[in-house]
């Protein structure tokens, strides 16, 4: 091994752990520098205040099966045959204005049949978009974009929000807009509206329907930490936590270890690191407080304070009896497990698979993510106290299934607002404005300080609020470095 | 959009999961920002997708699977 090859990583996410493992694993002197107690960043498994064996996903939960690093990831860390379905069709809807929750697939008849119940909560459709469901109305929507690779959608729509390329392009209307927002649980794409037309569409299409979607036995922040049980690279040797980067110096004329970070304990000490390459692995606007001198260049600094994110809020609610299993079957002929959107609120729930993982039998109850929402919506909910959430899930539960059985069966919830995520810089995962695909992308991968200095996470990948994107820059990452390594 | 001619003959199977064909130009630098580039679904069995694009996918998985330094000897940077 010639010189320069001691590198740190900065965060203990998806993407600086696998950053961290293939460095180490090819012989780089790698350490991890991790600001919080954990690994696994915006991979959030609950388990508090749950009873025991009982968790549920407050970030990251779905890994689709055409996910081939993930898939890879699963294979060498041991957990291929963990892996279980994850429900996530859609069962039930309830809108205020119906004042009844029936099954999505009454909904949609009464969306084929006209029906004035649903049609007058939406004046102003227009005829043609009368007599659709939502998935016919989108994709006629989306049939322009059909069939273009992926320059052909930047170079065409690019400007476009989700929103404008309804509105100019597909010439839906604006109730039909509000239609899809209040009555689909595309979550994906129901992020306002506000989001790049293009990242929508690719992200649709790469992980869509059509990929099946699996989660973790256990918790997928398992993933995470079977990254530092490795003992042949060892990283749990490898990582700080409480290890928070506030300064790093990248001084040209060293010869060696030319990068100097310095970061502060949880105790109070302030530490200083030498090293040859550095990763950053963390949100961007969580980078924002780490000073770096000299400065970045003026793209890749602009690139980190403009890229946009997705608000995010989520509630898991635990149940002492799993009553929805029975309701569900029994009342609606709906099976046992299966989404519910409204306009409640809440806005979206998970019932899981009755297979699942998440409950610990013989005890009866279960863990329901009971509300999922974004952008101003998550906002609003953000802002609530633990109590105040969790009243609201049991109100909007009540009016949903007008059951006693809500009252009798909510004991404790848990919640997180990843814009109160200080770790995360207030990031749940990015999302392009329009534009930014052409103008941020290629300064958010590429390094800066003369290779020294390399950028990795799921901003800086093609798969946005995707594992698979965070592990790919990691991987991007530990290339670069090597590249420059070796010349 | 890059496109890569001159291809190194380094065929070699890596697992039974998915095949990986490293045929690429040896003096070609990876632009990683063509990733967001390529076809929707593109093919994952060789480096190359058929319109001579780098399969990122295919990329991935040899640098997860040999390390960026052999990669790297390989494709003779």
């Amino acid at each position: 091994m010639k010189a320069g090859h001691q590198v740190v990583v900065i965060g203990g996410g998806i993407a600086g752990l696998a950053a961290a493992y293939v460095l180490q694993k090819d012989g780089f002197d790698t350490e991890i520098l991790e600001a919080s107690h954990r690994v696994g960043g915006r991979v959030l498994t609950a388990r508090e205040p749950f009873a025991r064996g009982l968790y549920g996903e407050l970030g990251a939960m779905r890994l689709p099966a055409n996910h081939e690093i993930v898939n890879e990831y699963l294979r060498e860390l041991g957990l291929d045959d963990q892996l279980e379905p994850f429900e996530q069709a859609n069962q039930l809807i309830y809108l205020t204005g119906l004042k009844r929750t029936i099954t999505y697939n009454a909904f949609e008849d009464l969306l084929r049949q006209k029906d004035p119940s649903v049609l007058n909560l939406f004046p102003g459709l227009h005829d043609h978009e009368k007599g659709k469901t939502l998935d016919e109305l989108w994709t006629e929507a989306m049939a322009p974009a059909v069939g273009m690779n992926a320059t052909q959608i930047r170079q065409n729509y690019d400007r476009h929000t989700l929103q404008s390329y309804l509105e100019e392009v597909a010439g839906w209307s604006s109730a039909c807009i509000q239609l899809y927002e209040y009555c689909s649980a595309h979550v994906v794409l129901e992020n306002a509206f506000e989001e790049s037309f293009a990242d929508a569409y690719l992200s649709s299409e790469q992980q869509g329907t059509a990929a099946r979607m699996r989660q973790l036995k256990g918790g997928l922040d398992r993933l995470a930490w079977a990254f530092l049980q490795q003992k042949d690279v060892d990283l749990a040797a490898r990582i700080r936590f409480g290890a928070r980067v506030r300064h790093v110096v990248y001084d040209r004329s060293a010869v060696e270890t030319p990068i100097r970070i310095t970061f502060e304990s949880v105790a109070g000490h302030s530490v200083t690191k030498q090293a040859d390459y550095i990763v950053f692995t963390v949100p961007c606007p969580a980078m924002t407080t780490i000073r770096v001198s000299p400065p970045f260049r003026a793209g890749k600094t602009s690139a980190i304070n403009q890229v946009r994110y997705v608000e995010v809020t989520k509630i898991l609610a635990q149940f002492r009896t799993r009553w929805w299993e029975k309701l569900l079957n029994q009342k609606y002929n709906a099976g046992s497990e299966g989404g519910l959107v409204t306009d409640l609120p809440i806005r979206y729930l998970m019932f899981p698979h009755s297979a699942s993982s998440q409950f610990a039998p013989p005890q009866a109850r279960g863990v329901v993510m009971a509300s999922y929402t974004f952008e101003r919506e998550a906002a609003r909910l953000g802002v609530l106290s633990e109590a105040d959430k969790l009243r609201l899930v049991r109100e909007n539960l009540k009016e949903i299934f007008e059951e006693d059985l809500i009252d009798d069966t909510i004991e404790v919830s848990v919640s997180h607002n990843w814009s109160n995520d200080v770790y995360a810089g207030g990031a749940a995962f990015a999302y392009f404005s329009p534009h930014q695909h052409t103008r941020l992308y290629n300064d958010l991968l590429s390094p800066d300080w003369d290779g020294r200095a390399c950028f990795a996470g799921e901003h800086a990948s093609a798969y946005h609020g995707w594992i698979e994107g965070a592990l790919r820059s990691g991987l991007r990452a530990a290339f670069q470095v090597s590249e420059h390594f070796l010349i | 959009m890059h496109k890569l001619s001159g291809r190194l003959p380094l065929t070699e199977t890596i697992s039974a999961a998915v095949t990986v064909s490293l045929d690429i130009a040896a003096a070609s630098k990876i632009d990683f920002a063509e990733e967001l580039d390529q076809e929707i679904f593109p093919d994952s069995t060789s480096l190359l997708t058929a319109s001579g694009d780098v399969n990122f996918t295919a990329l991935y998985l040899a640098v997860a699977r040999k390390g960026p330094k052999e990669i790297l000897r390989e494709l003779g940077q």
